[in-house]
């Protein structure tokens, strides 16, 4: 079966407005572009998504419009290709 | 030798590193994560990736490359702050472990020598993001991973010492 993440992504991204309203915080599992179940922390969606799916059949995103900072890699990472 | 865990009482994990080009760079083990008996446990290999230290990173970063060796499986997506804007990159789940000097009772047990040291796994896997490769490091150990060390930096000798004490 075709990895799934880039097709969950693109489905999460254009509901994560309505997602955010009700499960802020919350991790989603993803399995054929819908939301499978909520779960408080990310390990335990990724374990029941391997549990029920297998490997590249399902993907977790947060529920949340964060961004993160990688520090180095954030602000100085083209320094990288030189 | 089987990977000893740090959560061990009698143990410390020691590690000295030198200023590599004025970076702190820490050899790093990299495996993917097995689902056994319900439980997610890291698996094992005797390879040595090269990590950069930064505490600015709130999250680990691997090179594509040490991804595609370890085999590791995508787990998701995550937006990052970058120069230009927010960027989307994939997450991962890796197990994490650092090679180091075993201490028992304050003694080095062994010499800091590269063909000498053990593995002390992380037992918790953690989710990393991808970054394209260089040749500088493999990685990028973020304060995800940092946050469960102590480490200092000594002037004189120019060298960084990082500790874990369970």
């Amino acid at each position: 079966m075709r990895d799934q993440s880039e097709a969950n992504y693109r489905w999460f991204k254009s509901n994560l407005t309505k997602l955010l309203a009700n499960h802020r915080g919350e991790h989603a599992l993803l399995h054929d572009e819908s939301v499978d179940e909520f779960f408080a922390t990310s390990l335990e969606a990724i374990m029941a998504g391997m549990k029920r799916y297998g490997e590249g059949n399902f993907s977790v995103e947060p529920v949340d419009d964060a961004v993160e900072d990688l520090g180095f890699y954030s602000h100085v990472s083209s320094a990288l290709r030189a | 030798m089987m990977p000893s865990k740090i959560s061990d009482s009698t143990r410390m994990l020691v590690q000295h590193c030198e200023l590599d080009q004025h970076r702190l760079i820490l050899p790093t083990n990299i495996t993917k994560p097995l689902l056994t008996n319900g439980a997610l446990v890291a698996g094992y290999s005797k390879q040595q990736y090269r990590a950069l230290i930064d505490t600015g990173a709130q999250r680990t970063v691997l090179s594509r490359s040490v991804i595609a060796n370890e085999e590791l499986v995508r787990i998701g997506h995550m937006e990052f702050a970058g120069l230009h804007g927010p960027r989307t990159h994939t997450r991962y789940l890796a197990s994490i472990g650092l090679w180091a000097t075993r201490v028992e009772g304050g003694a080095t047990t062994h010499p800091n020598n590269p063909s000498e040291l053990t593995l002390f796994q992380l037992e918790t896997p953690f989710e990393v993001v991808d970054m394209e490769d260089n040749q500088n490091f493999d990685l990028i150990l973020g304060f995800d991973v940092l946050k469960l060390f102590s480490f200092s930096f000594k002037h004189e000798t120019k060298q960084f010492e990082i500790t874990l004490k369970p």
